[in-house]
Order: C-alpha cells, then sequence, then structure tokens
C-alpha cells in the first residue's frame, strides 16, 4: 500500500533569471513499513523534497499525497496539525526547543494536539533511546547523541505515518552515528515505521533496501535491494 | 571604510525597525533633555530681564560721604572690574506745603545722573530712569525736572526754614526756590540749609517706582527733584551704582567691593545676583528652576539609558554568534567593542542633531503659543497683546547638550559593548544557544532531575496549555528583558494616571471655584450701588428704578452685549425648624461668634441676602433647581435657596451647604433700619437694635418682641435649592458674603419693595468678537458715570486681564506637564516595542522548529498572547499600584490647600490599560508579521548566523 505519493513535484526557488529549480518533476511513491534512503550530493534537492514530503514548505506544482490526501490541499492550521499526527522530523542540528526538558521535548507533538500523554508509551520510548535518567534535563546539558535521540523521540513519540530524517548523523561522530542508525532501523523493522532517511553517508544509505538518487532536483534512481 | 564599520552600518540596516525605534528614542530623550534646558533658560532670561526692566543692572550700590566720594569715584572710572558706573548728587532736603493733597511732604534734590563709567545707556541701564512725562531733562544750570504729581501745584512755605516755595502753581517755565545742603537727622528733621537757590522748571517726569528701586527713590523722601549734573557744588553725599565683570562669586564681588566702598558699607542687588547664578544661600526661584531642571533631566537621562541601552543589548544579544564567530576569525576584544560603541555613534550622529533641533523647536513653538501665560507670569505688567518671552539658550548650552546627549549615547551602549567583547569563540561553534533560565525555574527543573519527578505546573500552563508552557519558559528564560518591559510598562500607567490626576484635582479645584461663582464671574460687570437714607420701599423702588438706567447705559457702548441685570440686596426673617444644616450651624457659629441666629433643631432668624432676577432666568434658574416657578399655595413668594458657601480655613477654602431642608421663611420689615433678628432662648425670634450714641464711636444694645419692632412682613416658599452658584449669577457675591442666600424673581420685589432692603444691580457683559476689552471698559464707565446721578455710585470690574493670566497659567501648566508625559510616554512605548518584538525575532529559528514539530498558526499566537499578557498583567499591577501611591502623594500635596476628596482618575486608568493593550498588541503584530513573512524551511536551514 502507498502511504506517500508524490507526482510531478516541482519547487522553484526565487523568479526570473536568478530563479533555483530545486526539485523538476519528480514522481516516486513509498509504501507502508518501507525504510528508503535518498542521496544526493549537496544543493541536489534532496533537503527540499523532505519538507515537502513533511509538509513543511508548499510546492510550486505537483502534489503530495500522505494516505491518498493531497497534503496541499490543506490549510495553515490544518497542515500545522497534519505535521504533528502524520510526520515525525528529525535534524542534523537536532532542532530541539532548548526551554523544554526532555520529556517535555520528547511529547511536544502529542501535548501540541492537545491529548494526553501516553505515559507507558513515553517510558518505553525513553528507555529504548536511552535516555533514563535525563528526562528532566535541558537540550544543552546533554551530548549531540543524546539530543539527536531526543529529536527521535520526538519523532515516533506520535506514531506517525512516516519519519523523514534529514542527516541525522552528519553532526555526530561514527560510535553515535552507529548508535542513532539503528535506533531508527529497529524502529522500521519492530514498529513497521515508515522511514526515508536523506544522507551523502554511503554506510548510512547502505543500511537501507531502497536508495533513491537525486541529482539537480531529479530522480537519476531508485534502486531495491535484496 | 573600515570591514567593521561597514559590518556596524549593514547591522543597523538589516534591523531597520529597530534601528528606527532607537533613532526615534534618541531623539524623543534628546529633544525632552534640550526642551526642559531651553525652557529653563529662557525663564531665567525672562526673569534676568524683568529684574533689570523692573530694578536695573546694578550690582553694587552706596551712598558715599563727601569724605570718601572722591577715591571711590575715581576707582570706578578705572577699575578693570567695572563695565558701566554712574553717580548722583545729593544736594539736600526740602518740606514743603502745598495746596493739593499730596502724600508727602518731603522732596529730596539730587542732580541728573553722571556716566563715570560705560556708554550713556549702559550707565542709565544701571538703574530704571524715570520717563519724562512733559518738557525734557535738565541740562543747564539752575534748570529743576519735578515729579509729575507736582504740575499745577503751588507749594508754600512751612516755617520748617528748609522749605520749598513756588511762586504760583507750578508749570513748565516756572520758578521754585530749593534749600541746599540740609540734611536730615535719625528723627527725620531737617538741619538748618546752608543756601537757596532758583530754579526753572523745564520737565515734569513719571517716577518708575516698582519696587522703590529706581533712580528717584529715596528711603527718606517721597518725592524728587533732579537737577542737572555737576550744577552742585557741596553735596551732603553721592550715590553711586556700578556693575562689575569677571567676578563671579558673590564673594568675588564682596572683596571687590570692600575696598572701594569699605567694609559691609554698601549695597548688593541681591535678586539681580541670585538670577545672575550669585544667589546667595537661601532658596531662591533660580535655586528651584535648577532643581527642577535637574529633577527632571535626571529622569529623563535615566529612561534615555534605560531605553538606549536596552536597545543595544538587544542588538548585541541578537549577534552573540555572530560576535563569537568574528572573534574566531581574529577579531579583537577592541575591535569587537568599537563596534557596538560605533553603532552608537552612528544612531548619535542621527538622532542627536535632529533631537537638538525639534527640542529647540519644541520650545520656541511652546514659548509663542503660550506667550500671554508667559507674560502673566515674568512681565511686569500685561498689555493688550501678548509679548511671551524669547527662546534663549547660549550657543555653549547647545553644545553642552549635544555632548551630554552623546554621553548618554555612549554609557548606555558600553555595558552591551563589554559583553559583546566577551562572547567566546566557542559560542559560535555550538549549535545551541545557551540558555539561561531564571533561578526559580532552574531550582524546579533541578529539583526534577534529582526526583525523576516533572515540575509543577505554572499558572500559564495550567490556562493555557503547552502555549501557556511555552510562554511561561520563555518568560524565565528572558527575565532580565521581561523586567525591562514590566518596568517601562509600569512607568507608562504611572504617567498616564498620573497626568490624569493632575487634570482632575486642576479640573475639582476649578469646579470648587465654579460652585461659589469665582470663575463664573462675566468678561466685564456694571455695579450700581444706592446709597440712599430712606425707608426701605423707598430705597428698592429707586434701586429698581436705576434698572431702567442700566439698561439705558447698556446700549450706547459699542462691543458689549449685556445680559439681565441683577438686583441684589438684604432681608431680615425666619426659618423654622429643620432649615439650617449642621454644617450650617458651625459655619455660621464660626463667623458670627456668638451664635443667636440659627437654633439646635435647625431654625434660624437673621439677615439673610437675595438676589432678584428677571422672569426668564427665574425660569430657567427653576428649571435647573427642578422646581415649580410659584408657591403652591399661590400668595406667597416663591424662592430658591442658594444651598453653597465658601468657607475660608486658614490656608484653604472648600464649599459649605448651610441649608437643611427649607421649606418657607417670613420675612420682616423692621420700624428702625439698625435692627436685625435674633433666636430667643425659646426658640422665638427677638429684634435687637443697635443704638449708637455719640458720633457713632459708641452704642447700646437693646432687645425687643418682634411684635413691637414690625412694620410690615410676607411669606417666602421655598420652590427648591441651587447647590452652586448659577452662571447667571457669577457676578454676584452670594456665597462668599458668609449670609445665607436666596433668589427670587424680580416680580417679588416689585410687588412688595418695603419687605426687602434691595440696594444693588448688577449687569454682566459679555464681550464681542474683536472688540478691546480695555476700551470698552473704560467706555462703559464713562457711559455709567454720565447716566447714573444722585445718591447712586457706579462700578465697572474688568475681569479680563484677571482672567486672561489665570486661564493662560492654567493652559501653560497644563501643556507642560502634557508635553512631558507624552514625551516620557513615546519613550516608555518605544522601549517597550523594540524589547518585545526583538525577543519575538530572536526566537524565529526555534518558532520554525516548533512548526514544523506541528504547532499550528493558533497554538503559536496563543503563545504569544500568553507572553504578552503576563508582561501586561504584571506591568498593570506594578503601574496601577504605583500610581495609586503616586496619585495620593500628588492629592496629600495639593489638600493642604483646596478641600477635595481623595479620587482616582478612571477615565484614565482605563485609558492605561487599553494603551498597555494596545503597545502590546501592536509589537505582538509586528513580530508576528515578521516571523509570518518567514519562510520556515530557511528559518531552519539559517545556521543562526
Amino acid at each position: 500500500m502507498d502511504i506517500l505519493s508524490i507526482e510531478h513535484l516541482t519547487k522553484v526557488y526565487g523568479t526570473g533569471p536568478a530563479a533555483v529549480r530545486a526539485l523538476d518533476d519528480v514522481s516516486l511513491t513509498i509504501e507502508a513499513g518501507e525504510f528508503v534512503a535518498i542521496v544526493g550530493s549537496s544543493g541536489s534537492g534532496k533537503s527540499t523534497l523532505m519538507h515537502l514530503m513533511g509538509g513543511v514548505d508548499r510546492p510550486t506544482s505537483g502534489t503530495v499525497r500522505m494516505n491518498g490526501e493531497d497534503v496541499y490541499k490543506r490549510t495553515d492550521e490544518q497542515l500545522a496539525v497534519f505535521r504533528r499526527r502524520e510526520v515525525g522530523l528529525v535534524y542534523q542540528f537536532y532542532n530541539l526547543i532548548p526551554v523544554l526538558d526532555v520529556e517535555e521535548n520528547i511529547t511536544l507533538p502529542v501535548r501540541m494536539d492537545g491529548r494526553k500523554v501516553n505515559e507507558q508509551r513515553l517510558h518505553a520510548l525513553v528507555s529504548s533511546l536511552g535516555l533514563k535518567g535525563f528526562e528532566h534535563h535541558l537540550p544543552n546539558q546533554l551530548s549531540g547523541g543524546q539530543q539527536q535521540r531526543v529529536a527521535i523521540g520526538r519523532a515516533l513519540m506520535n506514531s506517525p505515518a512516516i519519519v523523514l530524517a534529514d542527516e541525522p548523523t552528519g553532526n555526530l561522530d561514527s560510535k553515535n552515528s552507529v548508535e542513532i542508525m539503528r535506533l531508527l532501523r529497529s524502529s522500521n523493522r519492530d514498529l513497521r515505521q515508515t522511514l526515508v532517511v536523506i544522507t551523502h553517508d554511503e554506510d548510512v544509505a547502505l543500511m537501507a533496501p531502497r536508495v533513491i538518487a537525486i541529482e539537480d532536483g531529479r530522480v537519476v534512481s531508485d534502486e531495491r535491494r535484496g | 571604510m573600515g570591514v567593521f564599520t561597514s559590518y556596524t552600518l549593514r547591522s543597523l540596516r538589516k534591523n531597520r525597525t529597530r534601528t528606527v525605534v532607537t533613532v526615534v528614542g534618541v531623539i524623543l530623550s534628546t529633544a525632552l533633555l534640550t526642551g526642559v534646558v531651553a525652557t529653563a533658560t529662557s525663564i531665567a532670561a525672562a526673569l534676568l530681564g524683568r529684574t533689570i526692566e523692573t530694578e536695573g543692572s546694578w550690582q553694587v550700590y552706596d551712598d558715599l560721604q563727601p569724605a570718601e566720594a572722591d577715591s571711590a569715584l575715581g576707582r570706578l572710572t578705572t577699575d578693570a572690574n567695572v563695565t558701566a558706573a554712574m553717580d548722583s548728587q545729593v544736594a539736600g532736603f526740602a518740606s514743603y506745603a502745598s495746596d493739593a493733597n499730596l502724600s508727602t511732604t518731603l522732596l529730596a534734590i539730587q542732580t541728573a545722573p553722571r556716566v563715570l563709567r560705560g556708554s550713556e545707556s549702559q550707565a542709565r541701564g544701571l538703574t530704571v530712569m524715570p520717563t519724562v512725562r512733559s518738557g525734557r531733562e535738565p541740562e543747564a544750570a539752575s534748570e529743576v525736572m519735578l515729579p509729575v504729581t507736582f504740575s499745577g501745584v503751588t507749594l508754600t512755605d512751612d516755617g520748617s526754614g528748609a522749605s520749598a516755595t513756588s511762586d504760583g502753581p507750578i508749570d513748565l517755565g516756572s520758578t521754585i526756590t530749593l534749600p541746599l545742603g540740609a540734611a536730615l537727622d535719625e528723627n527725620g528733621q531737617l538741619s538748618a540749609p546752608a543756601a537757596t537757590r532758583s530754579y526753572t522748571v523745564v520737565g515734569f517726569y513719571v517716577p518708575q517706582h516698582f519696587e522703590r528701586n529706581d533712580f528717584t527713590a529715596f528711603e527718606e523722601a517721597g518725592t524728587t527733584a533732579i537737577i542737572s549734573a555737576n550744577d552742585v557744588s557741596t553735596p551732603i553725599y553721592t550715590r553711586a551704582w556700578t556693575d562689575t565683570n569677571g567676578l563671579s562669586t558673590r564673594d568675588a564681588i564682596k572683596g571687590w567691593a570692600a575696598p572701594i566702598f569699605g567694609e559691609e558699607d554698601y549695597y548688593l542687588h541681591g535678586r539681580l545676583l541670585a538670577f545672575q547664578g550669585m544667589a546667595s544661600y537661601e532658596s531662591t526661584t533660580m535655586v528651584s528652576l535648577r532643581g527642577m531642571v535637574a529633577v527632571v533631566g535626571g529622569v529623563i537621562v535615566v529612561a534615555a539609558i534605560g531605553m538606549i541601552g536596552n536597545s543595544f543589548s538587544i542588538s548585541v544579544a541578537e549577534r552573540t554568534r555572530q560576535f563569537g564567530l568574528l572573534s574566531s576569525l581574529g577579531a579583537s576584544k577592541r575591535q569587537l567593542r568599537r563596534t557596538v560603541l560605533m553603532e552608537a555613534v552612528a544612531i548619535g550622529l542621527v538622532g542627536i542633531p535632529v533631537g537638538l533641533a525639534a527640542g529647540l523647536a519644541g520650545v520656541a513653538a511652546m514659548l509663542s503659543s503660550s506667550a500671554r501665560a508667559f507674560d502673566a507670569l515674568l512681565r511686569s505688567s500685561l498689555s493688550g497683546t501678548a509679548q511671551g518671552i524669547p527662546l534663549v539658550i547660549s550657543p555653549a548650552v547647545v553644545a553642552g547638550m549635544a555632548v551630554t546627549s552623546f554621553l548618554v549615547l555612549l554609557a548606555s551602549a558600553w555595558a552591551p559593548a563589554w559583553r559583546a567583547s566577551r562572547v567566546s569563540a566557542i559560542d559560535a561553534i555550538r549549535q545551541q544557544q545557551d540558555v539561561r533560565l531564571s533561578k526559580h525555574t532552574e531550582r524546579a527543573i533541578e529539583k526534577a532531575q534529582a526526583t525523576g519527578i516533572a515540575p509543577r505546573k505554572r499558572m500559564l500552563e495550567r490556562i493555557a496549555g503547552l502555549p501557556g508552557l511555552l510562554a511561561s519558559r520563555n518568560l524565565s528564560r528572558s527575565s532580565s528583558r521581561g523586567r525591562t518591559v514590566v518596568v517601562s510598562l509600569a512607568l507608562s500607567v504611572v504617567l498616564i494616571v498620573l497626568s490624569g490626576a493632575i487634570s482632575l484635582y486642576m479640573g475639582r479645584t476649578m469646579d470648587i471655584g465654579n460652585d461659589l461663582g469665582a470663575t463664573n464671574r462675566s468678561v466685564i460687570s456694571l455695579t450700581v450701588y444706592n446709597s440712599q437714607e430712606a425707608d426701605q420701599g423707598t430705597v428698592s423702588k429707586a434701586t429698581l428704578g436705576l434698572v431702567r438706567d442700566v439698561q439705558g447705559i447698556s446700549g450706547q457702548v459699542d462691543g458689549l452685549t449685556s445680559s439681565a441685570p441683577i438686583v441684589s440686596g438684604a432681608l431680615e426673617a425666619t426659618l423654622p425648624a429643620g432649615s439650617i444644616s449642621a454644617e450650617g450651624r458651625t459655619y455660621l457659629a464660626d463667623y458670627n461668634g456668638d451664635n443667636e441666629s440659627a437654633g439646635a433643631d435647625g431654625s434660624y432668624a437673621g439677615p439673610m441676602l437675595v438676589s432678584f432676577v428677571d422672569d426668564d432666568t427665574w425660569t430657567a434658574l427653576c428649571k435647573k433647581a427642578g422646581a415649580s416657578t410659584t408657591a403652591a399655595d399661590g400668595t406667597s413668594m416663591p424662592a430658591l435657596a442658594l444651598n453653597v458657601l465658601a468657607w475660608m480655613e486658614s490656608s484653604s477654602v472648600r464649599t459649605v451647604a448651610p441649608f437643611g431642608s427649607p421649606t418657607s421663611a417670613t420675612v420682616y420689615e423692621l420700624r428702625d433700619l439698625q435692627s436685625t433678628l435674633l433666636l430667643d432662648s425659646g426658640g422665638g425670634a427677638l429684634v435687637q437694635t443697635w443704638e449708637n450714641t455719640g458720633n457713632g464711636t459708641g452704642g447700646t444694645q437693646s432687645r425687643t418682641s418682634i411684635e413691637d419692632a414690625v412694620v410690615d412682613s410676607g411669606s417666602i416658599t421655598f420652590v427648591g435649592t441651587l447647590d452652586s452658584l448659577p452662571e447667571q449669577l457669577g457676578d454676584t457675591s452670594l456665597t462668599s458674603s458668609s449670609m445665607l442666600a436666596m433668589v427670587m424673581p424680580r416680580s417679588a420685589l416689585e410687588a412688595h419693595p418695603n419687605l426687602f432692603s434691595a440696594t444693588s444691580v448688577v449687569v454682566p457683559f459679555s464681550l464681542d468678537e474683536g472688540a478691546d476689552p480695555f476700551d470698552t471698559g473704560n467706555a462703559l464707565e464713562e457711559a455709567a458715570n454720565a447716566t447714573i446721578s444722585g445718591s447712586a455710585t457706579a462700578y465697572v470690574n474688568n475681569n479680563v486681564a484677571e482672567r486672561e493670566s489665570t486661564d493662560a497659567v492654567v493652559g501653560l501648566f497644563k501643556l507642560l506637564v502634557m508635553i512631558f508625559s507624552v514625551v516620557c510616554l513615546l519613550i516608555a512605548v518605544a522601549n517597550v516595542f523594540n524589547t518585545l518584538s526583538t525577543s519575538i525575532i530572536l526566537r524565529t529559528r526555534e518558532f520554525a522548529v516548533l512548526q514544523s514539530v506541528g504547532l499550528g498558526p493558533k497554538g503559536f499566537r496563543r503563545m504569544l498572547v500568553a507572553e504578552c499578557a503576563s508582561y501586561a498583567l504584571r506591568g498593570l499591577g506594578f503601574g496601577l499600584v504605583f500610581s495609586v501611591g503616586v496619585v495620593w502623594l500628588f492629592w496629600t500635596a495639593l489638600s493642604s490647600s483646596v478641600d477635595l476628596s481623595f479620587e482616582l482618575p478612571w477615565g484614565y486608568v482605563a485609558g492605561a490599560v487599553a494603551g498597555v493593550v494596545a503597545v502590546l498588541g501592536l509589537s505582538v503584530a509586528y513580530a508576528l508579521r515578521r516571523s509570518h513573512a518567514l519562510n520556515i524551511v530557511e528559518a531552519l536551514r539559517a545556521d543562526a548566523i
């Protein structure tokens, strides 16, 4: 079943001669439970693609369908609800809210939705992320790896339809990188969490059964292995 | 251009709004400071000018005895510290008898001024010279100029041996004989003159005795004859006036004067010296002026440092990472510090000149728009056209202001600049901004870390959910910035409420005046008194006849429109129990010593005042009082009780309501006009008569029963009560006469003239557009005197000058209060706006993250609103509490002179609340627009540099 289908997606930044075509007529589908790596060099358009998948940016043309529904037919308010329920984002630079502690950062999307926090799930998540004992630390009291684990917790907390990770290991040493990828992979394997990882790291890309390569805003290859 | 200068200019351009707000803040502070100083220097110059105008510019004066005169005068002509000096020799004193009723009989004889130093006008400006009314000043030997009061007067020998005489009535060209060399001893006795001499009268002058300090003023004599300079061979003493230069303290002047005039043997021009900054220790106008400038200026400087400093701290905080990066690239601490100070210099280069110009222009505008008020305050006389006072400020002071403003600016930027230079390179490399929460929140989080239990929910979180949590954490993060906002808001609230209180209490003070009629007087009024001696009926009828006469006068004078004439007089009446209030009894007892007029049960017997008005006015007044125009029984005379009187106590005035519930009164015509009614011990009425014995030096009282003394009586019904003196009766003195008063229709007097003693008629006039108040007043007086005859006398009251100056001074005061609070308010607004909008813009990246994880526009707005609501509540809370305190202090100060109850200006309080909400709303709206315009993707991507 396709959870995400992208058709003729184009994104142009700027106008006139200064216009940059970051994405150029990209079409692809992602199935539920898939683990996809999107690779490409700097400026290839992979981050733009991720933002469009996550409902953060709006496309110049083309559609993004999540569970068959057009994401960008929504109003800003509806789009915000979409982001908090259906998408989990993980950034290279963690992007945690500095004034909130670990537990509050992780539960942010749930509380934003006005729902009650499932304490059991929270505890399970915190211990699987290895953050037990750090629940009430502020982000600046944590190491980079720990911060990225909090970001992953935040992305997974709501059991979103899709988790989008943009260079999640780009800012970490190899030991922490391995740890983060292990966490993401296990969420995909154990929880059937659909996962898209954007990376330029060959090792990371090799972990994914499907690798989509983007160059100059176009899909140049889409390989499935195993 | 160096790299740091161009970096500074770019930063300023990038944060255009904050730069503009900061520049506006600098302009406002500079303008306000300049305005205060320029106003003060202008007023000081005007005060100095007035002193010179009315008293002359002399600094030292002495009466030189013949023995010391030569050396002293010699030194005055050569001393380096003298700019101008003059003398006048006193030839002696003379007495005289005259056919005119002159108030004095001693004449001083002195020479016209002789210039010792400086130009003629400089020397004469040392004192106030008399103005020549006719003829000229004496120039040749044996010429004399006399005061104008001597014109047409014949001086005769009074037998003192030193007497001035004239051949006949003195006119220009007459010859008078004056004794020379006669001095006065301690007892005011004239010594024998050395000689007598004849003089030709060549002029008459008007003395300019503003302060008994002019050229012709003598302690010993009331009038002065001026003879030609150098026309005295042996003066009895010499008067010398001088100013000085190069001496800047009172002690320096004393030290200079002592060897010339003798230790302590001279006069210093104290008032002038005070205005020239050489005050003696006691407090003077100058000292309080300086004090006020210092206080107000201090407030402005503190407000400005706060506001500008805040703006710079934000600017630095915003660029912490940039500074870190610059430092990692090798920028020295000095360079970083200079970057911030450069920003201050750039802002000052724009803001300070504009502020100086705006301040000077503002003061010039204020001085010219309030010219009349300044005339009233600072000039010796009021003229038809307002002159005002000129803007006076020396270039040195303007330069000083510029330097002060610049130093304030640099001082404000210094601390942020220091902070910028201490940013470490590490800060730039770190991804996460260092977050410092308030101690309170930090402790709560530490506790949570130790126990593993989530921190207790704060108020905002409970009210507004997650947006509330975010808001309360953000508030705790930027607590110092929050304090700035809260203090600025509180300050604005205090200022708004205080200016509200000032106008409220000024208004209420005026209202007291209004109730008493003090401010309701017409522009010009004509009062005609009938001083005929006859029985009440005859006098009252004659007074009614005067009404027709004055109506005739009204038509004769152009430029005046008359209102209905009011006839006033007195009556003897009794009022039943319950008519007088307890307050009224206290009042009557206070004014009449032994109070036998008002009984404990509220009854009254005694004199009352009454004003009779025409039918139209009567109808209007009854309507105002909500009363019917006629008595219910149809036969008794209707009256309105005037239930307000002024009670003057030592230094304060308040209003009293003397009546209880008056229903009726009985008015009596008494056989003897000298009689008055009293209450006897049983509560009935008695008649007391004062009988003069001899020629009015003594007398006896006799008391008789009312039946024996009464000729006629009538009944009055009170149809209503007036709680304040109606506008129409503003020219009567009903409220300030310490007697119970009532208003009746004139028809009652016409029907029963014998029951009342009507003795005066007042006609209020309004001035037509463009008519000159002084000329028309004079014309009215002439017309009245031409018409009124017999035992009647007419007076014209011209309230124009008094009213204009009161209005103008009140207006000026309000204007100054308004300017000050508006500018302070703008500074506070700039502060709040800057702080709030920047603190929001600073968190753009965080907002982007929140949005990317699903915070919708609504939640985002809720978060900001929750943050601002917290500021608003705290600002308003502190502000209102302080306002109450400040208003209370103001009220305490004011109520020492006027009796007012404590009240808050609720309208202004509401305005302050609305203002706080509006300022916060505006800042949030601006910040929202800014953060909205920002693309989430870009905000996320921007690595905070």
